[in-house]
C-alpha cells in the first residue's frame, strides 16, 4: 500500500509547491503531500520535508487499519483478516455443550413448553444477516430423529432422564437457536459446558451439541437431511478467501454442518457436526493450517468419551477418527508455539499487577460481608455460586471431558487474545496477516490513531523547531513529555521490555505539540481523526476495551479534582455498548466471578496476588478465586486463573444463570401503533411500513414464541384480532377513548408463526383499508395507554407512527411553535415537554419493561419535544421524516425504507439494565441518552439496541493520588431476544496523571466535543439555548486560556492549541451551527428537537459525522493508497475541509453526514465523469432529484461506487444519496454543512478563532 | 409486576421497578407539606405570634414557589426522571437536611410556647 494522497488530488495538489519534490524523492512513501505542510507560515524547506516524510511513512501502518475500521460490525472481509479470523474462531469456538444436570431440568420444564412450538415454517434463506433460520429449521427436523436413538448415550453423562428431556428440547428448540445470535456465538467461547453444567436448559447450545453428536451416527438420514439444502451447501464456494467473514460465521451457526461437508477437509466435517459451530469456522477459512489442524484435533478428544460408551458410534467415529489423528499430532506442537508468547507476557503482567498491589496494599480492604445489593443481578449470586458449585462436582465429568471438549481451541484463543490487542475484534485487524501472532503487535501499539506517531517524531522535532523560533519559549511539549515517562515506574520497570517500548514511542509529544490554531490553514487531517490511544503499557493496552465501544473524554485520568477543574475539560465516558460486534467471547459458567463487594465483575485488569485471590481493581478488595475458576481451559491446567478468558478479554459476554432473571425470559413482542387519521393515509406511509414488514417479518428477531400485534387509531382505536383458526383478521373499534379497554386481550398479540397468515393478510389490506376516511382527529395518548395495558404482562417493543399533532384524549397537544421565530436569535422556547403524560407513561412502560419507538412523519409541527418523552424515558428511539409524503418526497420514503429494514431486523435485547462501575474515587452524576435512571448508576433499559449510545459525565470524588490505573467497567444484563439472559461487559483501564501537561496530551477531542454536545442539550431545555451556545463557547475559551496560561508559556498574541485539542474549536464550531443549537438560520422547532434526541442517543460515531460531515473530492478518485475489500478496490480520498473554498467548479465532491450522503457537482464539472457515473450525457441534463447512483461500467463510475458502498457498509443505516447540482434550490442543505464559512447568522473558522483569542485575552 | 425472586424487601428492584412509586412523593409529601405549612404560617398570622410567623414565612415562601416554578413537562418537584442528573438528587438532600433543622427548631419552640402557656394558666 503507498500512501494514499500521491493521487491526482488537485484541490492538494495544486497548492502544495514545487519544494514538496524534495520530500517526493525522500522516500517512496513520501509523496502523501499533505496539504498542510506547504501552508506552514514560516516553515523552512527542510522542515517540510521532514514533515512529509513523517506523514508518507505513516500511511504505512496507518491506512490499512482505516480500510478495516470502518467495517464496524457487520464485515470483517479483507484477507489479513484472515489470520485473526482463525483464532478468534478456532478459539472462541468449542459451543456450551452443557450437560444437564438435574438441578437445570427441573427448574426448565418451562422449556420444553416454551420451545416446544415446534419448527417454524420455513423461512426464506436469505442473503441478509440473520436469516439463515431456514437451514437450520430443517436441520432441526433431522436433529429430531436423530435425537431419538441416542437417549442411551446418556448413561454416558451422568442423568439419563434429564438427557432424554433434554435432548428432546433440543430437537425441538434448535430452530430457535439459529440466525440471531449469529453474530455474538459464533466465534464465541461459550465456554463450555461439561464442567459446567447448570446452563439453563433452555440454552440453545447445549442442545445442538446433544443433537449434533448424536447425529453422526444415524449418518443416513443427516446427507440427506443435508442434501436438501443445497442453497447452503453452495455457499462455501465463494467461502474461501475473501467472503465476509460475519457470513461465514453465521453461516457456521445456522447451516453449520451443511458448510462443513463441502469444506475441503472433509474429516473435519464430523467435528464440525460434532462441536456444532466450533470448527466450522476454522475450516471454512482459507488460512493457516494449524487452526484447521487444531480444530480437527480437538474433535478427537471429544469423541472419546463416545467411544466408551456407544459401539454404534465408535464404529463410525473410528474412522472419522483416523483421518484426525495426523492433525492431532500437530497439536502438541501447535499450542505449545502460541502459548508460549503469551505467558510472557501474562507473566510479566502478573508481576506487573504484584506490583500494583503493593502500592495499593496500602488502601484499606472493604469487609467482607457483601452489603451492596440492590442491583438484581446480585441478590442471588452468592447463592447462586454455592448452587452451582455443588452441581458442579456431582454431575459434572471433571476436568477430563472438559478437556477434551476444550481442546486444542485454548491456546489458539491466547494466541489470539495475544495479537489483537483489543479482544473485541472489530475495528482495526491488524493489517497484515501474522503469521507469527506477536510480529504485528509492536507496531500495532505503536500505531498512532491519525498520526504516524513513532514515525512522526524526527519529522516532528523539526517541524516544531520553526514555531519555536518565531514563539520563543517553545516545547511546552517536551516539558510535558519527561515527566510523562517516568510516570509509571512500576510498569515501567516490569514490563521494561515491552512496555518501555511502548512507553518510548509514546505518542504523547505529538499531541502536546502546540499548533497555532490562527496560523495553520489546514487543521483537519487528511485521513479520518481516531481515539487516541491510553498511554498504558503494552498489556494493558493490547487487554483495552475498543474505543468504539468505551471511549473517556480524558485518556489521562487528572489526580484530581482541582486537577480536572485547572484543565477545563469535560471529564465523562462515552457508550457503545451494545455494538454489533463481530467478534465476542461468551463465557457460560455457572459462577460468574465478581467481587464480592462492589460487584465487579472479573477483567483484565484485576490483580492476582496469588493463586487464590484476586484483588479488584475499582475497590481494592481482594476476594477468593471460586475453585472451578482455577481451572483453566486454556491450558487445560490447574491453578492458572489469569489465563481464563474473562481476565484475557476486556468485553465479554457471560451466559447468566437464572439467578440474574426475575421472571422467566419473555417472548418477544412487537406492537404496532399506527396512525391512520386523514393525513397519515395522505402522507402514505402504510404502504411502505407493511411493505417492509412483510419482507422483514421472518428476520424480526425472536424464537419460536414471538408475538406481534397490531393497532391503528384516529379518534377511535382499532383493535385486531388475529387468533390463529380466524380466516381472516377482525377488526375491534373501541371509541371510548377515555377510558381505553382491551376487547379480547388474549387474542390481540399473537404469536407470529401461528398466525402469520393473518398478520400477512392484515398488511396487504392494512394500507388500503383507511383509503376514504375523513377522520382528522388523532387520539394517541389513549392509543398508548392501550398500548401499554397490552404489553403489560411480557413487555416488549411499542413502535408508534405518528402523523400529527396529538388532538384527542389523554396527552392532547397544543401547537406551540410560532413560524415567526424560527430564525430568531434571542430565545427559543418550547424545547421541552408541554405536558407530563408522555414522561408518566414511558415510566409505566419502563416499569412493565416496555419500550415505546417513535416515528413521526409530519409535514406540519407535532410537538416532538413532548412526543419524544416517550422514548426517551422508556429506552425507545426516534425517528423523524419531516414532510414526509411517498411519492412527492421520495428520499425521505426511501430512508424510511431502509430505516426500517434495519430496525426491524437489528438486534434487540429486552429487559435490560445497565450499571456503569468506576474507580473508587471517581463518581458518576450524570448520564445522557435514552433510558431510565433508576438508582444513582443503574440505568434501566426496556429495550437494547445497537445503535443506541449513551454518556456519562464523571466527577472526582477522592483524590487518586495512590492509584495509578483507574478502570470502567459497564456491565448491560438483557434477555436476547431467544429468550437468553445474557451480560455484556465492557471494561476500560486508564492510566492517572498529575500533571495538567499530561491531562490535556490525553485528550480525545471526539469524545469532549460529544460529551459537550450532550450537556448543551441538557443546558438548553433546562435553561436556555443562548446559554447553551455560550456554555460551548466557554468551553473552547477556558480550555485553550487554561492550557495557554499553565502549560505552555508562549505569547499570548497567538492562539496556541496542544495538538490533541487543536480540532476542539472546529468542532464546537460545528456544533453552534448544528441544526439543534444554531441561531439565526430559519429551523424548525421540530427538526431542532430532533437534533437534540439525536445527540442524546447517538453513538459516538455516528454523532461525530453528524457534527463534522466528511468532504471528499470524488472525480478524480484513483487507486493509490486504496485499500482492498472483498476483491473490490476502494479508493480513499483524503479529507476535505467543510469549506467552499474546496469546492471547485471543475469537481464533484462526496458528503458524508452520517445519515444522508450528498454529491454536490460543479458546474463546470468534467463531462466524462458525468457520463462514466452519472449516465448523463453532459451537467445540464442531470435531473434534480437523482437518488443512486447508475450502475455502469466505467472505472470511475466503478471506484466511486466501490468508495460509497463501503463508506455505506461502514454504519447500520444505509443513508439516502442526493445528488445536487451546482445551482439547484437543494444546495443549501449541501452548503449549510459547510460550516468553515461565514453565514449571515453565523462566524466562519477563522472569525471564531479571532472571537476565542478575544475572549482569552479579556 | 414480576415475580420477585427471593427479593429481599429492601431489594432495588422490588421497589424501583415501580416507577409509579417514584412519583409518589408528589402527591403524599410535598402537596401536604406545603398545604399544611402555609395552614400553620397563617394560623401564626392570624393568632399574631409574629415572631413565629416570620420565621415560617420564609420557608413557606420557598416551598409555594418550588411547587410552582417547575417546567410544564415535569413530573412534580422530584422528577424521577431528573433526579439523578446534575446531582439534583444531592441538592435535594441539601434542601431536606435544612428544612429538617428548621421543623426541629420550630418543634423545640412550639413545645416550649406550650409549656409557657400551660404554666401560664
Amino acid at each position: 500500500m503507498s500512501a494514499p494522497a500521491e493521487s491526482p488530488h488537485p484541490a492538494a495538489s495544486a497548492r502544495i509547491p514545487p519544494k514538496l519534490g524534495g520530500a517526493t524523492a525522500s522516500g517512496a512513501a513520501a509523496p502523501a503531500g499533505p496539504g498542510p505542510a506547504p501552508h506552514q507560515q514560516n516553515g523552512p524547506a527542510q522542515s517540510q520535508m521532514q514533515i512529509p516524510s513523517g506523514y508518507g511513512v505513516h500511511p504505512q501502518n496507518y491506512i490499512p487499519p482505516s480500510g478495516h475500521y470502518p467495517q464496524g460490525p457487520g464485515k470483517m472481509t479483507s484477507l489479513p483478516l484472515d489470520s485473526q479470523c482463525d483464532y478468534y474462531s478456532g478459539l472462541y469456538t468449542v459451543p456450551t455443550q452443557n450437560v444437564v444436570t438435574p438441578n437445570t431440568a427441573n427448574q426448565q420444564p418451562g422449556a420444553q413448553h416454551m420451545y416446544g412450538r415446534g419448527p417454524p415454517a420455513p423461512h426464506i434463506v436469505g442473503s441478509t444477516p440473520g436469516s439463515f433460520q431456514g437451514a437450520a429449521s430443517s436441520a432441526s427436523h433431522l436433529h429430531t430423529s436423530a435425537s431419538q436413538p441416542y437417549s442411551p448415550f446418556v448413561n454416558h453423562y451422568s442423568s439419563p432422564a434429564m438427557y432424554s428431556a433434554n435432548s428432546s428440547v433440543a430437537s425441538q428448540g434448535f430452530p430457535s437457536t439459529c440466525g440471531h445470535y449469529a453474530m455474538s456465538t459464533v466465534s464465541n467461547a461459550a465456554y463450555p459446558s461439561v464442567s459446567y453444567p447448570s446452563l439453563p436448559a433452555g440454552d440453545p447450545y447445549g442442545q445442538q451439541m446433544f443433537t449434533s453428536q448424536n447425529a453422526p451416527t444415524v449418518r443416513p438420514v443427516r446427507d440427506n437431511s443435508f442434501s436438501g439444502h443445497s442453497t447452503a451447501i453452495g455457499h462455501p464456494s465463494p467461502l474461501p478467501p475473501p467472503p465476509s467473514h460475519q457470513y461465514h460465521q453465521q453461516q457456521s451457526l445456522s447451516g453449520c454442518s451443511t458448510l462443513s461437508w463441502s469444506t475441503p477437509g472433509l474429516p473435519s466435517a464430523q467435528d464440525n457436526l460434532v462441536r456444532n459451530r466450533t470448527g466450522t469456522l476454522a475450516t471454512a477459512s482459507s488460512n493457516p493450517a494449524n487452526t484447521v489442524a487444531d480444530s480437527l484435533s480437538r474433535p478427537v478428544m471429544q469423541n472419546v468419551q463416545p467411544l466408551k460408551s456407544s459401539p454404534v458410534v465408535s464404529t463410525v467415529l473410528s474412522g472419522a477418527s483416523s483421518t484426525r489423528t495426523p492433525p492431532a499430532a500437530n497439536r502438541p506442537v501447535e499450542p505449545v508455539a502460541s502459548v508460549t508468547q503469551p505467558s510472557e507476557l501474562l507473566q510479566q503482567k502478573g508481576m506487573q499487577y504484584g506490583d500494583y498491589v503493593n502500592n495499593q496494599a496500602s488502601s484499606a480492604p472493604t469487609p467482607l460481608s457483601s452489603t451492596s445489593d440492590d442491583e438484581e443481578e446480585e441478590e442471588e449470586d452468592e447463592e447462586a455460586g454455592v448452587d452451582s458449585s455443588s452441581t458442579t462436582s456431582s454431575a459434572s465429568p471433571v476436568p477430563n471431558s472438559y478437556d477434551a471438549l476444550e481442546g486444542g481451541s485454548y491456546p489458539d484463543m491466547l494466541s489470539s487474545s495475544a495479537s489483537s490487542p483489543a479482544p473485541d475484534p472489530a475495528p482495526e485487524p491488524d493489517p497484515a496477516p501474522a503469521p507469527t501472532p506477536s510480529a504485528p503487535q509492536p507496531s500495532k501499539m505503536a500505531k498512532p490513531f491519525g498520526y504516524g506517531y513513532p514515525a512522526l517524531q524526527p519529522g516532528y522535532q523539526n517541524a516544531t523547531a520553526p514555531l519555536n523560533s518565531t514563539v520563543p519559549p517553545s516545547s511546552p511539549g517536551y516539558s510535558g513529555f519527561q515527566p510523562y515517562a517516568q510516570q509509571y515506574p512500576g510498569m515501567n520497570q516490569l514490563s521494561s521490555s515491552l512496555g518501555g517500548l511502548s512507553l518510548q514511542s509514546s505518542p504523547q509529544p505529538e499531541s502536546l505539540r502546540p499548533v497555532n490554531l490562527t496560523q495553520e490553514r489546514n487543521i483537519l487531517p487528511m485521513t479520518p481523526v481516531w481515539a487516541p490511544v491510553p498511554n498504558l503499557n503494552l498489556d494493558l493496552k493490547k487487554l483495552n476495551c475498543s474505543p468504539d465501544s468505551f471511549r473517556c473524554t480524558l485518556t489521562n485520568i487528572p489526580q484530581t479534582q482541582a486537577l480536572l477543574n485547572k484543565a477545563k475539560l469535560p471529564l465523562g465516558l462515552l457508550l457503545h455498548p451494545f455494538r454489533d460486534l463481530t467478534q465476542l467471547p461468551v463465557i457460560t459458567s455457572n459462577t460468574i466471578v465478581r467481587c464480592r463487594s462492589c460487584r465487579t465483575y472479573i477483567n483484565p485488569f484485576v490483580s492476582f496476588i496469588d493463586q487464590r485471590r484476586w484483588k479488584c481493581n475499582l475497590c481494592y478488595r481482594v476476594n477468593d478465586v471460586p475453585e472451578e475458576f482455577m481451572y483453566n481451559p486454556l491450558t487445560r491446567s490447574y491453578g492458572e486463573p489469569h489465563k481464563r478468558p474473562e481476565v484475557q478479554n476486556s468485553t465479554v459476554e457471560f451466559i447468566a444463570s437464572s439467578d440474574y432473571m426475575l421472571r422467566p425470559p419473555q417472548p418477544a413482542v412487537y406492537l404496532f401503533v399506527l396512525d391512520v387519521s386523514h393525513n397519515a393515509v395522505e402522507a402514505g406511509y402504510l404502504t411502505i411500513l407493511c411493505q417492509s414488514l412483510l419482507e422483514n417479518l421472518d428476520k424480526l428477531p425472536g424464537d419460536s414464541r414471538t408475538r406481534i400485534g397490531f393497532m391503528t387509531f384516529d379518534s377511535t382505536i382499532h383493535f385486531y384480532n388475529l387468533q390463529e383458526g380466524l380466516s381472516q383478521p377482525q377488526m375491534l373499534i373501541v371509541s371510548d377513548i377515555d377510558d381505553v379497554f382491551l376487547p379480547t386481550p388474549d387474542s390481540l398479540l399473537v404469536n407470529l408463526y401461528e398466525s402469520k397468515e393473518l398478520i400477512k393478510d392484515l398488511l396487504n389490506a392494512l394500507p388500503n383499508m383507511f383509503t376514504n376516511t375523513r377522520e382528522t382527529h388523532s387520539a394517541l395518548g389513549p392509543a398508548l395507554q392501550a398500548a401499554f395495558k397490552l404489553m403489560s404482562p411480557t413487555g416488549g417493543r411499542v413502535s408508534v407512527f405518528q402523523t400529527q399533532l396529538p388532538s384527542l384524549g389523554a396527552g392532547l397537544l397544543q401547537s406551540r411553535e410560532d413560524p415567526n421565530q424560527r430564525s430568531s436569535t434571542k430565545v427559543v422556547q418550547h424545547l421541552g415537554p408541554a405536558t407530563d403524560f408522555y414522561k408518566k407513561l414511558a415510566l409505566d412502560c419502563s416499569g412493565q419493561q416496555t419500550a415505546v419507538d417513535l416515528f413521526l412523519l409530519s409535514s406540519q409541527y407535532s410537538d416532538l419535544a413532548s412526543l419524544a418523552c416517550m422514548s426517551k424515558y422508556s429506552a425507545g428511539c426516534i425517528y423523524y421524516y419531516p414532510s414526509f409524503h411517498y411519492t412527492h418526497n421520495p428520499s425521505q420514503a426511501e430512508k424510511l425504507q431502509k430505516d426500517l429494514k434495519r430496525y426491524l431486523t437489528r438486534k434487540i435485547g429486552f429487559e435490560a439494565v445497565m450499571r456503569i462501575r468506576c474507580t473508587k474515587g471517581l463518581s458518576m452524576h450524570t448520564f445522557h441518552g435514552n433510558f431510565f435512571v433508576r438508582s444513582t448508576d443503574l440505568l434501566s433499559l426496556a429495550n437494547i439496541n445497537p445503535d443506541a449510545g449513551f454518556a456519562v459525565q464523571l466527577s472526582i470524588e477522592e483524590n487518586l493520588t495512590d492509584t495509578s490505573l483507574v478502570c470502567f467497567q459497564t456491565a448491560l444484563l438483557y434477555t436476547s431476544s431467544k429468550g437468553e439472559r445474557r451480560i455484556r461487559v465492557h471494561t476500560l483501564c486508564l492510566p492517572v496523571v498529575s500533571s495538567l501537561a499530561d491531562v490535556y496530551a490525553g485528550v480525545d477531542v471526539q469524545a469532549a466535543v460529544c460529551l459537550l454536545a450532550n450537556m448543551a442539550v441538557d443546558r438548553s431545555i433546562s435553561s436556555s439555548l443562548s446559554d447553551a451556545r455560550d456554555a460551548l463557547v466557554n468551553a473552547v475559551v477556558d480550555s485553550l486560556s487554561a492550557y495557554g496560561s499553565t502549560v505552555s508559556n508562549l505569547q499570548h498574541s497567538a492562539l496556541i492549541a496542544p495538538s490533541s485539542l487543536k480540532l476542539f474549536p472546529l468542532y464546537v464550531l460545528a456544533l453552534l451551527k448544528q441544526k439543534a443549537f444554531r441561531t439565526g438560520t430559519s429551523t424548525r422547532l421540530d427538526d431542532r428537537v430532533y437534533a437534540m434526541c439525536q445527540i442524546k442517543c447517538q453513538p459516538l460515531v455516528h454523532l461525530m459525522k453528524m457534527i463534522h460531515p466528511n468532504l471528499y473530492r470524488i472525480d478524480r478518485l484513483t487507486d493509490e493508497g486504496a485499500i482492498h475489500v472483498n476483491d473490490r478496490v476502494v479508493p480513499q480520498p483524503p479529507l476535505q475541509k467543510l469549506s467552499a473554498e474546496k469546492l471547485t467548479r471543475e469537481g464533484a465532491f462526496l458528503m458524508d453526514c452520517g445519515s444522508v450522503f450528498y454529491i454536490w457537482i460543479g458546474k463546470s464539472c468534467d463531462n466524462n465523469f458525468i457520463e462514466d457515473v452519472l449516465g448523463y450525457p453532459n451537467f445540464a441534463s442531470i435531473p434534480q432529484k437523482m437518488t443512486h447512483l447508475p450502475e455502469l461500467d466505467t472505472l470511475s463510475s466503478e471506484r466511486a461506487r466501490s468508495f460509497i458502498t463501503w463508506l455505506r457498509d461502514n454504519r447500520p443505516l444505509s443513508p439516502v444519496l442526493h445528488v445536487v447540482k451546482d445551482e439547484s434550490p437543494a444546495k443549501t442543505e449541501f452548503f449549510q454543512h459547510l460550516i468553515e464559512d461565514r453565514t449571515e447568522a453565523a462566524f466562519s473558522y477563522y472569525e471564531f478563532l479571532l472571537h476565542i483569542q478575544q475572549q482569552i485575552c479579556k | 409486576m414480576f415475580a420477585v425472586r427471593s427479593a429481599s424487601p429492601l431489594s432495588a428492584w422490588g421497589f424501583l421497578s415501580l416507577p409509579r412509586g417514584l412519583f409518589t412523593p408528589q402527591l403524599w409529601w410535598v402537596i401536604p407539606e406545603l398545604i399544611g405549612h402555609t395552614i400553620v404560617t397563617v394560623l401564626m398570622l392570624v393568632s399574631l405570634h409574629w415572631f413565629i410567623f416570620l420565621l415560617n414565612l420564609p420557608v413557606a415562601t420557598w416551598n409555594i414557589y418550588r411547587f410552582i416554578m417547575v417546567p410544564s413537562g415535569n413530573m412534580g418537584v422530584f422528577d424521577p426522571t431528573e433526579i439523578h442528573n446534575r446531582g439534583q438528587l444531592k441538592s435535594h438532600m441539601k434542601e431536606a437536611m435544612i428544612k429538617l433543622g428548621f421543623h426541629l427548631l420550630c418543634f423545640f419552640m412550639y413545645l416550649y410556647s406550650m409549656i409557657l402557656a400551660l404554666i401560664n394558666d
